[in-house]
């Protein structure tokens, strides 16, 4: 009898496969072998057939400008929920971009710089604007008059429309301080923010409108009486931070996650604006815990009929929401405001509810929120904080100190983690032989050593085997040579090999991490000097 | 031909950005298309391969669920939301200032609903009165109302001294009981009811931000006896442990005065929720017998706790306590060394220990349990864990060894900030039960065993 080698016989009848269970057990088994093949061979494909290289277009010019300004309908207004936001930030949000295995999407308001061009989002003027103060009477629109926020819209004798921040009776100047300097200092930083001045109302100027609204501390609506704000300012001067805004139509917030569906120009979903996910470093500065849908504005702009999105309720910021019991024993020895440097962790530092453009923020966004927060120099912190009108000149002094310290904070823990480098730039060494140049923003603001910056610059995956593109430099000499990617002077300007991709890595100190690579696309122009036609920092 | 020859290079290798250069505009404004004023000729592909897409399409009716589950909690809270009563009970909660309902679920006694309230100290000004009052269904019941001076669990620890005050009343009219040991079986299950009261004072001082030691003054004395309420099928204590000894304490109840000495290190990064860091903490406890019973014992024990962090989301939670409780009083009938009160032992089982068994399920002289969890933090204030608890009793700690090692395991959802635990929910099991808990205990907290003792 012919056996096999385990010495079962072949003789038919004789011999069975081993089962592997119930009929049903093994087609299921099966079916699952069939998927998981189906799944790792589309993988496969997927990752075998590669996808195209990001390509910029290296004739056209750098968007500095947005052209979001265009006329459009008039969007509804938005009501925004409170515990509806709650849910949304920590229940559905979080497990939905689970579910939909979503992973963090890089920032799309961006031009081929990897700059945020000037729109209805954010403008690019260096300075803040001059404000005009209100003049009385004032007209009150609406107010809230609970809770810790209080505020108003008043229109002045001019029928301008200012929305103000009131101090509570126990804080004196503490929220009107904080509205002015906080707004002074993010419209340095480029967004819009109403124009804050410092005002003092006698009791005499106040006019409530026979239509006038009062809002609930928890966005309830009701009828503002002249009584119930008498009961407010309680007969005495009120002092109150006026932000002026431009005539137009109140439609409440910007939503944090997604677009307004009616504002035909609003097509980059909040959370992947570099501009609001940027803004994380400044709401940790300003300790804007409060910051969410209800702390924006939506503006339908009365001339120019189109929206434009501010950030308000600044009053909330340097700490006035901190009032109660203290949070951290450090918070105890500061002299008058829980607003404070010492125990500050801007790496722990978050928001009172989860913002979702936070939530979504990648190093390339922290290291523009940075470039942004560092051009902020001393003395425009200090006009900021002289803006506020302090009577106490030793409180002014601790706030100048405390906004200086916490900036120094920030920068310091974050310049750690990202890839700092920045002002890329093409240069001439000799005729016709050019170097790639940076600067590194840590080691330009003081907070590196030249010992601690590490960065190498190689060729890009794209890069057709550029012969041996790999150079390392550190200190103060960040300069990368460009002749090895130089293409042969007889190429064509549309041949490939006149356009580059080149990365830029920047290593923590002694190159222990890896903290970011930037990708320079770079276009060998025959005519002219090669340039920059794209950088990605995601 | 060396221009033919790179045009055709050109065109192979796919110089996709050869028509738009060609064609490229010399506008500095873009209209506000999402990627308009980035300037690419060939833009990034959509986020995901296929293997993502396949895996989206088979999540999606997940995905759909969770979004019809949470409409209509969405829906309520718009409704809800503008007359504040849900944020003012939120904001007070986080600020030492409540007044919430609570409602929880655990195996024995089923439910149990109460209040807790809390104000500011008329003591000192951070500090802080909270009342808890519960009233827990028909299997067992229990009365307790706490009173607690100051949040003195802040991480870091504020340098100097802090108190924390708690008078108890409780009732426990069935409370179980199966006996001493490692060995008892489920079906000796017996009731019994327990009356205690504490008045518990500690003194704090903390010497660094991450160092405090802890002195605690404790009186209390406990009645127990034969459970009442009790249903057909359902044994009394005195049925299946009559004597003295295998229930101690049944028959001379425990009152003593207790001076515990505790040092705790925390190096925890955040106290609600730890992502990083480690706890740990030794005590020595002399309890100096006062009633009819007036036995002197001494009780000591570690805990140590640590907890890593895999990646931004996760954490890998480690947990060891033990704990002895020893007399050297003998009886001067007998010879034999006195008993101390089932009620004053050490103990496994419930939420904080071995979580698939029943709270207090093993008691004896000395107890041991170690604990792993895997926590993932969904988001800022959910997190969900998978865990695993082992542990065993025994006459004396020197006695351990890995035979009868107790084992649970169990997944569960927890609610939780970083300087707050909220609520949690768990599903346990174990040889014995299967156990679902909804509580507002944290999480291997010695010092809520020590005031439930």
């Amino acid at each position: 009898m012919k056996r096999t080698a385990t010495g079962q016989s072949l003789r038919s009848g004789a011999w069975r496969a081993p089962s592997a269970g119930p009929r049903s057990l093994r087609a299921l088994r099966a079916l699952g072998l069939v998927l998981a093949g189906a799944v790792l061979w589309l993988a496969g494909v997927d990752s075998a057939a590669g996808r195209a290289p990001v390509r910029f277009d290296p004739q056209a010019e750098v968007v500095w400008r947005v052209a979001d300004d265009q006329p459009i309908p008039l969007p509804e207004p938005r009501r925004w929920n409170e515990l509806r936001e709650y849910v949304d930030d920590h229940w559905l949000r979080p497990i939905d971009a689970l579910l939909a295995v979503r992973g963090r999407t890089p920032a799309r308001d961006l031009n081929a710089l990897d700059a945020v061009p000037a729109s209805s989002w954010f403008h690019r003027r260096p300075h803040a604007r001059a404000t005009a103060a209100p003049e009385p009477p004032f007209v009150v629109e609406a107010a809230r008059i609970a809770g810790p926020e209080p505020i108003a819209w008043v229109r002045d004798r001019e029928g301008h429309l200012f929305l103000l921040a009131c101090d509570l009776p126990d804080r004196p100047e503490a929220r009107s301080a904080a509205a002015v300097i906080a707004a002074h200092l993010l419209d340095v930083a480029g967004y819009h923010v109403p124009a804050t001045s410092i005002v003092h109302v006698g009791p005499e100027a106040w006019q409530v409108a026979d239509e006038a609204v009062a809002i609930g501390e928890y966005g309830g609506r009701g009828r503002l009486t002249a009584e119930a704000w008498a009961e407010f300012h309680r007969g005495a001067e009120l002092r109150a931070a006026a932000g002026a805004l431009p005539a137009g139509v109140r439609l409440g917030g910007f939503p944090e996650a997604g677009v307004r569906g009616d504002d035909a120009h609003d097509r980059i979903a909040h959370e992947d604006r570099r501009s609001l996910r940027g803004l994380a470093l400044f709401a940790a500065w300003l300790d804007h815990v409060a910051l969410d849908e209800a702390h924006t504005l939506d503006l339908y702009l009365e001339a120019e009929h189109h929206v434009r999105h501010y950030l308000v309720g600044l009053g909330s910021t340097l700490g006035t929401l901190r009032a109660g019991a203290p949070r951290s024993a450090a918070q105890d020895f500061a002299p008058w405001n829980p607003y404070a440097s010492a125990g500050f962790d801007p790496l722990a530092w978050q928001t009172r509810q989860p913002y979702a453009p936070f939530v979504a923020c990648g190093w390339g966004d922290i290291a523009w929120g940075l470039r942004r927060l560092l051009a902020i120099d001393a003395t425009q912190i200090r006009a900021a904080v002289a803006a506020a009108h302090l009577s106490d000149p030793d409180r002014a002094d601790y706030l100048v100190g405390a906004l200086l310290a916490r900036r120094d904070r920030i920068a310091r823990a974050w310049l750690a983690r990202i890839n700092g480098l920045s002002d890329l730039r093409v240069e001439e060494v000799e005729h016709g032989r050019f170097r790639l140049a940076c600067n590194d923003v840590g080691l330009a603001h003081g907070y590196k050593q030249a010992e601690d910056v590490y960065a190498v610059l190689r060729a890009g995956p794209a890069a057709g085997g550029v012969r041996g593109a790999v150079q390392t430099r550190g200190g103060a000499n960040l300069t990368f040579d460009l002749v090895p990617f130089a293409p042969p002077d007889w190429a064509h300007r549309l041949d490939p090999r006149r356009y580059v991709v080149v990365a830029l890595d920047a290593w923590d100190y002694r190159g222990r991490q890896l903290v970011g690579t930037i990708a320079v696309h770079l276009y060998f122009d025959p005519s002219s000097a090669p340039r920059i036609v794209g950088i990605i920092r995601d | 031909m060396r221009i033919l020859t790179t045009l055709v290079i050109a065109a192979l290798l796919g110089g996709t950005w050869i028509g738009a250069g060609a064609g490229g505009g010399a506008n500095a404004t873009a209209p506000p298309d999402p990627d308009g004023a980035r300037g690419y000729s060939v833009a990034p592909a959509p986020e995901g391969g296929t293997a993502t897409r396949t895996a989206r399409l088979l999540l999606f009716p997940a995905r759909a669920a969770v979004h019809v589950g949470t409409w209509p909690i969405r829906t309520a809270a718009t409704i809800i939301s503008p007359s504040g009563l849900l944020q003012r009970m939120a904001h007070g909660y986080q600020q030492g200032r409540y007044f919430v309902p609570v409602f929880g679920i655990d195996p024995v006694p089923d439910w149990n609903a109460g209040l807790r309230a809390a104000h500011g100290s008329f003591f000192d000004r951070a500090g802080l009165i909270t009342y808890r009052a519960a009233y827990g269904g028909s299997r067992e019941q229990l009365y307790a109302l706490t009173f607690r001076s100051r949040d003195d669990e802040l991480i870091p620890y504020r340098p100097g001294w802090s108190y924390r005050l708690t008078a108890k009343w409780e009732v426990l009219p069935n409370k179980h009981y199966f006996g001493m040991g490692n060995l008892s079986h489920r079906f000796d299950l017996t009731y019994y009811t327990r009356e205690r009261y504490l008045f518990l004072g500690s003194l704090r001082y903390a010497q660094t931000s991450w160092m405090r030691w802890d002195l605690t003054l404790a009186v209390q004395r406990s009645m127990i006896s034969p459970g009442s309420y009790l249903e057909p099928g359902e044994k009394s204590i005195e049925r299946g442990f009559p004597s003295e000894s295998s229930a101690p304490g049944l028959y001379i109840n425990p009152e003593n005065i207790q001076a515990e000495i505790a040092l705790v290190l925390d190096r925890r990064d955040e106290r609600g929720r730890p992502h990083a860091g480690w706890r740990g903490e030794g005590f020595f406890c002399f309890a100096r017998g006062t009633g009819p019973d007036n036995l002197d014992f001494v009780r000591y024990g570690g805990e140590l706790q640590g907890y890593l962090p895999i990646a931004a989301r996760h954490t890998l939670a480690l947990n060891v306590a033990g704990e002895e409780a020893r007399t050297g009083e003998t009886d001067p009938e007998t010879g034999l060394t006195r008993e101390i009160k089932l009620t004053e032992l050490p103990s496994l089982g419930g939420p904080s220990t071995l979580r698939g068994y029943l709270r207090d399920r093993f008691i004896d002289n000395a107890a041991i349990h170690w604990n792993a969890e895997y926590r993932y933090r969904l988001s800022r204030l959910i997190e969900v864990a998978a865990f695993a608890d082992f542990g065993k009793v025994m006459p004396r700690l020197l006695d351990f060894d890995f035979d009868y090692v107790h084992r649970s395991f169990g997944a569960g959802l927890r609610f939780s900030a970083r300087e707050q635990a909220y609520f949690r929910l768990q599903l346990a099991r174990s040889d014995e039960d299967i156990i679902f808990v909804a509580t507002l205990e944290p999480i291997f907290a010695r010092v809520d065993r020590r005031e439930r003792r």
